[in-house]
């Protein structure tokens, strides 16, 4: 029989490979009219809100208005969706967390016990201990 | 298989020998070759004369009139290594494939004649219409630009060319067939061959100016073999 | 430039296109009669073009352009490779653009393996072509890179009093799933239907083609590399499946011209544990040519075989160019290595 390839194995996307997709789609920022915590976003969308569409032009800037906090919403390319509220902040920090949603790959935020993590197989090789010459070699 | 057996085989004068060849060495196997179609023993080693020829009876490795026709189709620009040419017109079939054949060249070729006939089409149909893709129109009927490239027009273009006789294959049965498949293979073979010998720019000029223009056209084969049954 | 002997072979118009095309990006040379021919009897019709502002105020559309920094390709292109056949608009669709995507897709990816990997087994090769191109791969792309998808019928859209050209900037299909109620789900396979996976794979295929159109042969070969080649990863010594490794071994030498391999342990421990390692190389002369780690003698011996199938199967030239990559007077041509597959 011919070789045969074995189908179940997965390939994997690497984002930054030869090419970036932004991972962050669509922010949305949800103010309400009456609220008192809605100031800072008020303020910031008559001053910053073209400003911010000019700067990021792959990602969709959407201007809601719903009573209630205002939040700072970002969808992402993995279907997740990052909402932080930004309830009586000023602009410069309500810009901070903007810029923060937008970094941000839509990945769970989880803890890392590794400096590295790689799907790439090591670079030297692992020990084996009957690849060493065989003067050095253990004898049980 | 020992030197007893050959004796009696001789003696009982049940097969011709055409080749013997007997090892007195532990670790040598001993060949006994026997020429009447008709093999004696299982696990034997055909004698390389049997196999090695196509069915035109021309034997392997072919010489300068066998490489004649496409030399002949190839030019002096798109020439190409005796070796390759060897192999793109040898099959998988040959010699049970001991020999380097065309498999690969052949699916690296077809892609490319996919490819070019359907952006030769794209330009074509986009001539006199409005409406273009920066003069490209992609709505043609796919089975029609599927055909362009397909195993029955790429055979009829080898047997236009007068390759048949240069291919090394070996027909499962006499008169059994196998020739479309074999004849469009050994095609995009020798397109593949090109692209990797000249490169994508240089191939795409040999398939416009030979295989699209000239006598081999694929669009008038396909003209021809073209059947509406939509 | 053109030597005499050279113009007899090629037709006329070849010749005076040839003399002004620089590279690959042109449209090329202009078709002769017979092509000319065939391509406008098999013509299909074709929906309404998108004009260029109304494809503009879709921000589902500017966005993905600019993530795709395809800023060079107009909007009505754009929208078009969005609607497919099974849409249910007035507009164009990407069938054909999708048709004609898909073959340079696969001539690219093919080109990719065998420059990379010329000895890789057949079916191997066509399977790894596959893990690249087939629908649900690139769905995978299409939605990392934030494809919206519009799937309701025109009737509910109607209903829903939403205009036609809402459709531009998402992906416009029918869905051939449909989940009725829970744990009911119903698949109509039919003309006016698509599933989910393949409709994205024609919005990528039809991408690819707007991409040639616009930017020519090289820009496509470019597109296709750095968005769809580069990124992924696949590991192809973990899908070789061999099935007679020792077998195959012996015949590849024979017909290379090598000596007979023969296995030989070089170390092992534990022979009578309860887990013995053993590790035996596959010889041809003084050569070794693979090496194999089992817990059993025979286990050793079948991976050492195993690993000297892969080492030839999984050859990769240094640094090769691609026919495609350069200019025919700067392409060198490599030698070719490839024997083809072994047959047993």
């Amino acid at each position: 029989m011919p070789v045969q390839p074995a189908k179940f194995i997965q390939s994997t996307f690497r984002n930054g490979v030869g090419s970036f997709v932004q991972p962050c789609t669509k922010i949305v920022l949800r103010y309400c009219n009456w609220g008192g915590s809605s100031r800072g976003m008020r303020k910031l969308l008559n001053e910053n809100i073209r400003q911010i569409a000019a700067e990021n032009p792959e990602i969709e800037v959407v201007v809601q208005k719903k009573s209630g906090h205002p939040i700072v919403q970002g969808f992402y390319a993995n279907g997740n969706i990052k909402s932080v509220c930004v309830r009586n902040y000023e602009p410069s920090k309500i810009l901070e967390k903007i810029s923060v949603v937008r970094n941000s790959s839509g990945e769970k935020l989880r803890k890392y016990n590794r400096a590295v993590e790689s799907k790439n197989e090591s670079v030297r090789g692992i020990w084996s201990p009957f690849h060493v010459d065989a003067e050095h070699r253990y004898r049980i | 298989m020992t030197l007893q057996f050959v004796r009696q085989a001789v003696r009982a004068g049940r097969a011709t020998l055409a080749r013997q060849q007997l090892a007195m060495t532990g670790s040598r196997r001993t060949l006994v070759v026997v020429r009447n179609g008709q093999t004696v023993v299982r696990g034997l080693k055909k004698d390389e004369a049997l196999y090695m020829k196509n069915p035109h009876g021309i034997e392997y490795p072919g010489n300068a009139e066998t490489f004649a026709p496409l030399q002949e189709l190839l030019g002096s620009e798109y020439a190409l290594p005796e070796e390759l040419m060897l192999q793109a017109l040898t099959h998988k079939s040959f010699a049970h494939g001991k020999k380097p054949y065309n498999e690969r060249l052949a699916i690296l070729g077809k892609q490319l004649l996919r490819m070019e006939t359907g952006r030769a089409t794209a330009q074509s149909a986009a001539q006199g219409t409005q409406e273009s893709i920066n003069g490209h129109n992609f709505d043609v009927n796919e089975r029609a630009i599927e055909l362009l490239s397909s195993s029955p027009t790429l055979s009829q273009v080898c047997r236009l060319a007068k390759l048949e006789k240069s291919i090394f294959w070996r027909p499962a049965d006499a008169g059994k067939g196998g020739e479309t498949t074999i004849y469009s293979t050994s095609m995009s073979a020798v397109v593949g061959a090109v692209l990797l010998q000249h490169g994508a720019e240089r191939a795409i000029e040999f398939i416009r100016s030979r295989l699209m223009a000239g006598p081999y056209s694929v669009f008038d084969i396909s003209n021809q073999l073209f059947v509406d049954t939509a | 430039m053109f030597t005499g002997p050279r113009l007899a072979f090629l037709s006329r118009q070849s010749v005076s296109k040839l003399g002004m095309r620089r590279s690959l990006s042109a449209t090329g040379p202009a078709a002769s009669g017979a092509a000319a021919e065939y391509a406008q009897k098999h013509t299909k019709s074709k929906g309404d073009p998108i004009s260029e502002d109304l494809a503009a105020t879709s921000s589902a559309l500017q966005t993905l352009a600019a993530r795709l920094h395809l800023k060079d390709i107009p909007y009505s292109t754009l929208a078009r490779t969005l609607i497919t056949d099974t849409s249910g608009s007035r507009f164009a669709n990407n069938s054909g653009l999708a048709g004609f995507g898909k073959s340079l897709l696969a001539f690219y990816t093919y080109e990719h393996f065998m420059i990379n990997y010329p000895r890789l087994p057949q079916r191997v090769l066509r399977h790894a072509v596959d893990v690249y191109t087939a629908p649900r791969a690139l769905a995978e792309v299409a939605k990392l890179w934030g494809v919206q998808s519009e799937t309701r019928t025109p009737f509910a859209r109607y209903l829903a009093n939403v205009k036609d050209e809402s459709v531009l900037g998402r992906l416009a299909y029918i869905d051939a799933v449909e989940a009725v109620e829970p744990g009911v789900t119903k698949i109509t396979d039919s003309k006016t239907t698509m599933h989910a996976d393949v409709a994205m794979a024609t919005f990528i295929r039809a991408l690819v083609a707007a991409v040639y159109a616009h930017r020519g042969l090289d820009g496509a070969r470019d597109f296709i590399h750095q968005y769809l080649i580069k990124p992924r990863k696949l590991d192809l010594q973990s899908i070789i499946s061999i099935s007679r490794p020792t077998r195959e071994l012996a015949v590849l030498c024979s017909r290379e011209g090598l000596e007979a391999p023969v296995s030989r342990l070089m170390a092992e421990s534990g022979r009578y544990s309860n887990t013995p390692v053993f590790v035996v190389g596959v010889f041809s002369g003084q050569s070794k040519l693979g090496e194999g780690q089992g817990s059993s003698l025979k286990e050793a011996r079948t991976r050492a075989a195993v690993n000297a199938l892969q080492a030839w199967y999984l050859y990769s030239p240094i640094d090769p160019t691609a026919p495609s990559a350069a200019p025919a007077a700067e392409y060198k041509p490599q030698p070719y290595v490839d024997g083809g597959e072994i047959v047993i």
